[in-house]
């Protein structure tokens, strides 16, 4: 039975690898939601999570699963932007993003203290097309930045209470971006490339009253990411400057922020538990990207990413006499926008956001399946310094469908 | 502690991993270079067209190499940015209020070009420009060495006259060896512009940051420099505008939207008696005693005159026996000669034939002039025959640009034997030929031509 299991695991994380491999985009930079039960809780779940995404929510619950678990799934994400110029003109729309990020977890119990887990599963992305011919098409036609992450991690129950996790990331990220070139010269440039970058997360859960009352502290390390290799493709319409614009090699390097966590949950009845978690992600790491073009001028893309955070609020309600294994859940999150209205481009038309999350989860014998849906409604963010994009106001709205299946076994 | 059947599970992740590894980066794929006519003034030296009015100076009327960023020393012998006997040669062109008639016109190309493709009249056009006439008496051709299209007057360019050059590209003009269309430079795509380089600015620091050409420009060099560039642009476009070198060109085929390259050059408005040893262009000796010297322009009769020792009368026009000087006979070393000009040459006449076999050498000095009073210029040739620098280095090559190491070598021969000419302390009392006043200076044994 232990073999078939293990073969499921090998044969799931395959599949997310090869799902992964192909054209997988998100609107936004972080992408934190990323389980269907979670998502539905608004992903405050740091200090209450018993499905193998812990691996990435908090991986000090796993100390605290029993037996062995697996699970597979994914986040549909459908985004629109807009842009309307300060001076009044037409709205502009970005074409509506889909996208589909899989993820797939699985842990297990090494022994009565320590268990380990295993993530894939894709967190930060940047996805988003605006018309060719746009007014900011010199900041951006197409902006797209894919990553996958690989987190094994081991998890020790220190005290019956006390558990703490240390993990090792492994990103492999990969972008691709298109820009427009400045008239006279007309036409594009595309830069694209990928890299491999490393970090680690640390976590920790303490159950002050077990079931009743537990707090969380987690921390993800910032990932730097060296696109040495990228290859940059300039396709001017103007042909006079064709040979000055070779295509050529490109080099950048992308900082994916630190994330820092703080959770707790409270049950203040048996069937209900309320979560709460604030994220802070230091934005302040990603401030400015230098394209070094080969020969051709090099570009800097300067977000000026500031600190920000994130806060999540969750609800699970579970009715065990009525209804045993059935979860309806809810969230609401705040999240503060990470660039700057100065800074503000076409990229990344960040923005302060709104977040309404709901969803329900049913689990029987050894299976579990949990659906989510999160609104998020980003607030208008105004582009006001004009170096980075076009001085306005962006709009966007997103929406994000969360499924996950689960297998455990005890 | 992983079980043994653990290691399936790694090995697949790790396995994962590898593939993952060289999956989901874009091919952006990769687009051939074209074959363009270059023209970059902020190389150095600039990589453009020539020869070229940009560096004809509009105070003095001037060549003026300054304006190329090349400005020449006083001292040639003490600069090392250019060989002495091209530092001495453009000191010369300075002095002139054009180029030669002799002077080819050339504009480099980063790749070899289709000969085949390099039609005069059609993707290669010259005009006179104050004839209003299609210039068609020139040799289109690729240089390989230079990597340049050059066009040579036949016949030397006429004087007085300013030209204008366009070269068809694109996909209906120039190719390259390859086949593929030969494009234009940046440089010559905001020539081009219909509005102004500057957004209106006439002073640097009045630019507008914004100012789309001034944005391009910005990204390849600090701002105070763009600034200066695009006025200097800008100046040029003007240039081209105000010299209708568009309209001239569209009015003989060529429209804009097709020039590859545009340029144009003045020629200088003085007469020149004409040496081109490279084309055959040298002395007639009709009869033993007789020899012709071809002007390119008028010629005021009254200042041809020769020079006579016995008589001890000086003139513009000096006949030596270069063998009988050799030998140390002065007597025989000036024959007498009386100088006259018909129109197109002036006639030297000697009252016996020349020697047989003897090295005759010719001189004449700026005291000859046109009907305007103006004095005649030298040719390049009487030029580097009279520098006091080599024409050619250790190597053999030439040492000044524009002059193939054949030529550069065949004329060191001259410019050695007449430098010990000029170099003496006697010639020039008594002749008053000398390096400053010469037009004309070629040797050569006169054989009759039928």
């Amino acid at each position: 039975m232990k073999t078939n299991v293990r073969v499921l695991l090998s044969a799931m994380i395959v599949t997310a690898s090869a799902l992964a491999a192909r054209p997988c985009r998100a609107s936004g930079f972080l992408i934190y939601d990323i389980s269907g039960q979670a998502l539905a809780r608004a992903s405050a779940v740091s200090a209450d999570s018993d499905e193998p995404a812990a691996v990435w929510f908090n991986p000090a619950n796993l100390a605290f699963m029993g037996g062995v678990s697996a699970s597979a799934g994914g986040v549909f994400l459908t985004s629109k932007a807009t842009f309307s110029p300060a001076g009044g003109g037409a709205e502009t729309s970005s074409e509506r993003g889909n996208f589909f990020l899989p993820s797939v977890f699985a842990n297990g119990r090494l022994t009565d203290r320590v268990a380990v887990g295993m993530g894939v599963y894709s967190t930060f992305g940047i996805g988003i097309t605006w018309p060719y011919a746009w007014e900011g098409r010199e900041a951006a036609i197409k902006a797209s930045l894919q990553e996958l992450s690989f987190n094994p991690t081991v998890a020790v129950l220190v005290h019956p209470r006390v558990s703490v996790a240390a993990g090792f990331d492994a990103v492999r990220s990969v972008v691709d971006f298109r820009n427009g070139l400045p008239e006279p010269i007309g036409g594009d440039v595309r830069l694209a490339g990928g890299t491999w970058g490393f970090g680690f997360n640390v976590a920790a859960l303490y159950k002050i009253n077990p079931g009743q009352l537990h707090v969380a502290l987690t921390y993800r390390s910032r990932v730097k990411l060296d696109f040495n290799d990228g290859r940059a493709n300039f396709s001017p319409a103007n042909p006079d400057f064709a040979p000055v614009l070779p295509d050529q090699p490109g080099k950048a390097s992308i900082t994916l922020p630190d994330i820092i966590t703080a959770g707790v949950m409270g049950r203040p009845r048996a069937d209900l538990a309320l979560t709460f978690d604030a994220n802070l992600v230091l934005w302040s790491a990603y401030d400015r990207i230098d394209i070094d073009f080969q020969t051709a001028p090099d570009r800097a893309i300067v977000p000026n990413g500031r600190n920000a955070v994130t806060l999540r609020a969750g609800a699970d309600w579970t009715f065990p006499a009525r209804v045993p294994g059935l979860h309806l859940r809810g969230g609401l999150i705040y999240d503060r926008s990470a660039i700057p209205s100065s800074n503000l481009g076409p990229g990344l038309p960040d923005s302060d956001r709104i977040d309404v999350a709901a969803g329900a989860g049913y689990g029987r014998g050894h299976f579990r399946g949990d659906l989510g849906y999160l609104l998020v409604v980003f607030l208008p963010a105004d582009a006001i310094g004009g170096q980075e994009g076009p001085v306005g106001t962006y709009k966007t709205i997103a929406h994000l469908v969360g499924l996950t299946l689960a297998v455990t076994w005890p | 502690m992983l079980k043994p059947g653990s290691r399936r599970w790694i090995v697949a992740v790790m396995a994962s991993s590898a593939g993952l590894a060289g999956a989901c980066t874009p091919d952006v794929g990769s687009d051939p270079i074209p074959t363009a006519m270059e023209l970059d003034l902020t190389a150095t030296p600039p990589r453009a067209p020539q020869p070229t009015a940009l560096i004809i100076n509009p105070q003095t009327g001037h060549i003026d190499f300054r304006l190329a960023g090349t400005p020449l020393p006083d001292d040639c012998s003490a600069q090392q940015a250019l060989t002495e006997a091209q530092c001495q040669f453009d000191q010369w062109l300075q002095t002139l209020n054009g180029f030669p008639t002799v002077t080819p016109a050339t504009a480099p190309a980063s790749g070899p070009l289709d000969p085949a493709t390099l039609t005069l009249g059609a993707n290669v056009v010259a005009v006179a420009a104050k004839q209003g006439a299609l210039a068609t008496d020139l040799a289109v051709s690729f240089d390989d060495a230079s990597s340049s299209l050059t066009l040579m007057p036949l016949h030397g360019w006429d004087l007085g006259e300013f030209y204008w050059v366009g070269v068809r590209g694109y996909d209906s003009g120039v190719h390259d060896t390859g086949g593929r269309p030969v494009v234009g430079s940046p440089t010559m795509a905001l020539l081009k512009q219909d509005d102004s380089l500057t957004c209106g600015a006439t002073d640097p620091a009045a630019v507008d940051p914004n100012c789309p050409t001034y944005r391009v420009l910005n990204q390849g060099m600090p701002s105070p420099a763009a600034a200066e560039q695009l006025l200097r642009l800008e100046g040029i476009r003007m240039a081209f505008i105000t010299g209708h070198g568009f309209d001239v060109m569209a009015v003989a085929g060529l429209p804009k939207d097709q020039i590859a390259v545009l340029w144009g050059f003045p020629i200088h408005t003085n007469s020149v008696p004409v040496l081109v040893p490279s084309a055959g262009a040298v002395p007639l000796v009709p009869a033993a005693n007789q020899i012709l010297v071809g002007v390119q322009g008028p010629v005021d009769p009254a200042t041809v005159s020769a020079f006579s020792a016995a008589a001890g009368q000086p003139g513009p026009v000096v006949v030596v026996d270069l063998t009988a000087l050799a030998t140390g006979d002065l007597a025989a070393a000036f024959p007498p000669v009386i100088a006259a000009y018909a129109a197109p040459a002036i006639a030297i006449q000697a009252s016996q034939p020349f020697p047989a076999g003897h090295q005759i050498g010719l001189f004449f000095t700026n005291a000859i002039h046109s009907p305007d009073a103006a004095p005649l210029v030298a040719s390049p040739v009487s030029v580097l025959l009279t520098l006091t620098a080599p024409l050619v280095d250790a190597g053999g090559h030439s040492t000044v640009s524009g002059v193939a190491d054949a030529e550069a070598g065949a004329l060191e021969a001259g410019r050695a034997a007449l430098s010990s000419l000029f170099d003496s302390p006697t010639f020039t009392p008594t002749t008053g030929v000398s390096r400053a006043n010469v037009i004309y200076a070629y040797a050569f044994i006169p054989m009759v031509q039928p």
